[in-house]
């Protein structure tokens, strides 16, 4: 009876929903091949298929995306279409935890060794682009006491600066930093936020910023976009303000969404070997 | 041994007789360089002596200027030398006499020792932590801070350890290595001489002539990765477990025990024995690497000697070592600047130093063999012309050669009666199993008589199990010395090479990644890479062509190409004809430009001349076949998605190759009446 009770008390945790930040970490678009395809060799003569599990891994849903090979020679290793749309594949949820994900098959053609040699080394490299986004939002503390005494009496202390890691994307706002200063009778807040490629992969295209709020109030940002040149280039940074009547300290929530074109890659090989 | 001679008084060593003298002179080995170990002696006299005899032999350099005040107990010790030395003085003042006696005890008695006793565990000991520094990684193995330990420590082996022994051969060995590159360059001789003369004088003929400092010179060698150039220039396959054992040995100890001084310890059986270790490892750990199928993975056939000579002659010029490169522009920037002609364009930074050094070490061995060649590859070094050189590689997929060669068979005798058969081999390699037709034919050549023997031919489209035996004869050879020329051409030689390229057109975004999955580098670095060289067999000829802009960037962008394109001949003989020479492209996508030589010919571009040029310069090492400038379609320009190519050179060819064979032939013997 006394270990009925005992175990009755002890805390469950098998039917409890799972307390699980989905929005976090910086995966994307995931390419993995799958075994034996391509086999690592194969004889002179026959054909190939490459399959690729294409996974969404990260917290947003995909738009438009598009999967090639790149690599194989037409003479040797022929392939009959290099490339193909990636269906749109919803990211990670409570109600989807693993992401969505489909495999992609190319198939290949009858495969030849170039005169003299034994085998050919047939190296490949699938490329995934697609269209991601992420959302940041972070509670942020907004006290427009100028005052040091006031703000330290204040319900909540403004963090200088706040490091975050990945928001369930491969791009990420990885810093934000605030700022307060008197305009007239009010104060203007600024938020500098830092951008930065987290991801395996690359950034192609320019990374557009919008939507950024303080709980429902829009912000005026100094651009709507930083370039990839920026970003290699680590002026990788968006500085976004409000002005607002001086008012006693609140917490209010800050969000942004970042819109771009992401390439993420897999590399792969076999060997044709030349039939006795 | 301590010295002694402060407390002895002179007068002790004067009253011993002069036979005494010469037994211990005898007894130490003073005269022949060897370290002086005394024996202890109960008689006082004599041990007195004997401070005398270490102090002279063992002093350094400032105690042996004062050589005057000494020269009372060098003339008890040597009255004869002495006594020559004084002649040879004589009359020529203070400043004359020193001199003859510095030549006299520096040449002929080679008192000018400067080792000392237990320097050869020193040795050990700075092996040991030179080796520790390395494999900490405080210092690294292959930096100018490792080479110039191996520097000191070399000079220390000598001198100290091998008592001044050949100390001026490592010194020149030292500078000779840094400065100078292979084939031996005569103006080494310019510095060497001086050198040897003072070091004779310095320090003995034996700091010249003795080799005992080898071993220590092999060891700097390694260490300081002229070894490692050595590998790479000739090609050698050293396996990864001999390298590492290689690598992970302290060499400078195991010199310093394979010096050791036995003599100079009470336990000499251990330290014999641990010398005797020492050696052996030596013996397995580098004689075994060079021995068939004890180091290596695989036995190396001599084809692999020849894949190695053919890669080395197939253009791929080595220069010197970069951490020379390096120590040399360290050293003397200025000067080097000067050598290389930059002085017009002002000062050049260490590296750009070190590049161009690179780049024209590389040109060195041109120098000899062709002027011109040398000429346009120091352009080239200094960027003031463009490489038009074909640099091939070795396919791993076909690394086997096909080759044929002529060997004296068995029985063969060099000395033959007039109507003998002399047995040959021909040993014949064809991997590929090329259809091919031999020619031999045998010709007795003695002075200015040329006789025709028998010859034969056969054809083969497999690779012989065995070589193909047979002889060479006429009816009658000449008595006396003459030779068996032994020549065989081989027609339907095939070998084809690969060339890897990548059309990347606009899609720059694409460039990285193309370049670090195929090249396996940077695009920046990426006409470097192997990966981007031709690649066929290590084949006596081969059809070498580069394609890109410059020629050797393997990703082509939207920019028209260069088409490049050489025959090599590395097999030593010579090219008889070519049956076809061609590289095949897709050609109809390719416009040639105006002073382009080549023709399109169905698939292939071809040389029509190829026959004509051929003829006139059959040993000829390298024969330019294209120089082409080409124009892209836009398929090839603007590509949707980049794609790769491997283009494909074929030449077939007949070779011949010629051998002398040295025969005496007896007089004929009388008939027996």
């Amino acid at each position: 009876m006394m270990v009925l009770l005992l175990v009755s008390c002890t805390r469950s945790t098998a039917n409890d929903p799972i307390d699980i930040n989905f929005k976090s970490g910086t995966s994307g678009i995931e390419l993995q091949l799958l075994a034996n395809h391509p086999p690592r060799r194969i004889v002179e003569g026959s054909t190939f298929n490459i399959a690729v599990q294409v996974s969404n891994t990260g917290a947003y849903d995909m738009g438009v995306g598009e999967i090639t090979v790149i690599g194989l020679d037409q003479v040797y290793t022929p392939i009959e279409r290099q490339d193909a749309v990636i269906p749109p594949l919803k990211g990670r949820s409570e109600s989807n935890n693993q992401g969505d994900f489909y495999v992609q098959e190319f198939s290949g053609g009858k495969t030849v060794v170039p005169p003299g040699a034994k085998e050919y080394r047939a190296k490949f490299l699938l490329v995934a682009a697609y269209e991601y986004m992420n959302v940041v939002g972070k509670d942020v503390c907004i006290n427009p006491a100028l005052i040091e005494i006031e703000s330290e009496q204040a319900s909540c202390q403004i963090q200088d600066r706040i490091r975050l890691s990945g928001q369930g994307a491969p791009v990420a706002v990885t810093q934000i930093e605030e700022t307060v200063s008197p305009v007239g009778d009010d104060v203007k807040i600024d938020f500098i936020l830092t951008i930065d490629n987290r991801g395996r992969g690359k950034v192609v295209s320019p990374i557009l910023i919008s939507d950024v709020r303080l709980g429902t109030k829009p912000l005026t940002c100094n651009k709507r976009e930083i370039t990839m040149f920026e970003l290699e280039n680590k002026r990788n940074t968006v500085v976004c303000s409000r002005t607002e009547q001086r008012q006693s300290a609140y917490t209010s929530p800050l969000s942004a969404t970042l819109q771009y074109m992401y390439k993420t890659t897999e590399e792969g090989e076999f060997v044709v070997q030349r039939s006795r | 041994m301590a010295d002694t001679s402060a407390e002895t008084p002179k007068k002790e060593a004067a009253a011993e007789t002069p036979k005494k003298e010469a037994d211990w002179a005898a007894q130490f080995k003073v005269g022949e360089g060897k370290r002086v170990t005394p024996e202890p002696r109960a008689d006082p006299a004599v041990s007195g002596g004997v401070g005398v005899a270490t102090r002279v032999i063992r002093k350094g350099f400032g105690e042996d200027w004062t050589l005057k005040k000494d020269w009372q107990q060098t003339k008890e010790l040597f009255p004869q030398r002495a006594e020559t030395a004084w002649k040879v003085t004589k009359g020529t003042g203070k400043a004359g006499w020193r001199v003859g006696s510095f030549l006299v005890t520096g040449i002929g008695l080679n008192a000018f020792h400067f080792g000392f006793r237990y320097a050869d565990m020193i040795l050990i000991v700075l092996g040991i932590f030179k080796f520790a520094l390395q494999y900490a990684g405080v210092i690294e193995s292959t930096g100018a801070t490792a080479a110039l330990i191996s520097t000191i420590l070399l000079l220390f082996t000598a001198l100290a350890v091998l008592n001044g022994e050949g100390f001026v051969l490592a010194v020149l060995g030292v500078i000779y290595v840094m400065y100078f590159n292979f084939p031996p360059n005569p103006a080494f001789l310019y510095i060497a001489l001086p050198i040897i003369i003072f070091g004779t004088i310095l320090f003995g003929l034996p700091s010249v002539l003795n080799v005992r400092v080898i071993p220590a010179f092999l060891v700097y060698f390694y260490d300081i990765g002229a070894f490692h150039t050595l590998v790479q220039s000739l090609g050698l396959v050293v396996p990864d477990t001999m390298s590492n054992v290689i690598a992970l040995t302290p060499w400078w100890t195991i010199i310093g025990f394979v010096y050791l001084d036995t003599e100079q310890y009470k336990r000499k059986g251990f330290v014999g024995f641990m010398k005797g270790l020492c050696m052996l490892y030596v013996v397995f750990s580098v004689l075994a690497t060079a021995m068939p199928g004890i180091g290596f993975a695989q036995t190396p056939l001599l084809e692999e000697f020849q894949q190695a000579r053919t890669q080395l002659e197939a253009g791929t010029l080595k220069g010197e070592h970069p951490i020379l490169s390096q120590i040399a522009c360290a050293v003397n920037i200025g000067k080097i600047t000067q050598q290389i002609g930059k002085e017009q364009t002002g000062a050049l930074s260490f590296d750009e130093c070190v590049k161009r050094r690179q780049a024209e070490s590389k040109c060195k061995p041109l120098e000899k063999t062709d002027l011109e060649e040398y000429q346009e590859c120091i352009q080239v070094a200094r960027g003031e012309k463009q490489d038009a050189r074909v640099v091939g590689a070795i396919d791993a997929t076909q690394s086997e050669p096909t080759v044929f060669r002529v060997e004296k068979g068995q029985g063969y005798l060099d000395k033959i009666d007039a109507d003998e058969p002399v047995p040959f081999l021909l040993d014949v390699k064809n991997p590929r199993k090329n259809e091919l037709n031999f020619e031999v034919t045998c010709v007795y050549e003695a002075g200015n008589k040329k006789i025709d023997g028998n010859g034969f031919t056969f054809t083969t489209t497999e690779e012989l199990p065995e070589p193909h035996a047979f002889s060479c004869r006429t009816s009658a050879l000449p008595p006396g010395i003459g030779k068996w020329k032994v020549r065989v051409i081989a027609r339907g030689l095939t070998t084809t090479v690969g060339l890897h390229r990548f059309f990347v057109g606009d899609k720059k975004e694409l460039l990285e990644d193309i370049a670090q999955t195929f090249f396996l580098t940077s695009s920046a670095q990426a006409a470097a890479s192997t990966a981007a060289q031709p690649r066929g067999p290590p084949d006596p000829v081969r059809l070498d062509f580069i394609l890109g802009q410059p020629p050797q960037n393997p990703l082509i962008q939207t920019k028209d190409p260069q088409l490049i394109a050489t025959i090599k001949n590395a097999g030593g003989g010579e090219i008889v004809g070519i049956e076809r020479a061609e590289i095949e492209m897709d050609t109809a996508q390719f416009s040639l430009g105006p002073e382009c030589k080549l023709q399109a010919n169905g698939d292939f571009f071809v040389n029509p001349e190829i026959n004509e040029i051929v003829a006139n310069r059959k040993k000829d090492r390298e024969i330019r076949f294209a120089f082409c400038e080409l124009v892209m379609s836009d398929v090839y320009r603007f590509p949707e998605i980049p794609f790769p190519k491997y283009f494909i050179s074929t030449i077939t060819y007949d070779y011949a190759i010629e051998k002398d064979f040295p025969i005496t032939v007896f007089q004929p013997r009388e008939a027996i009446t």
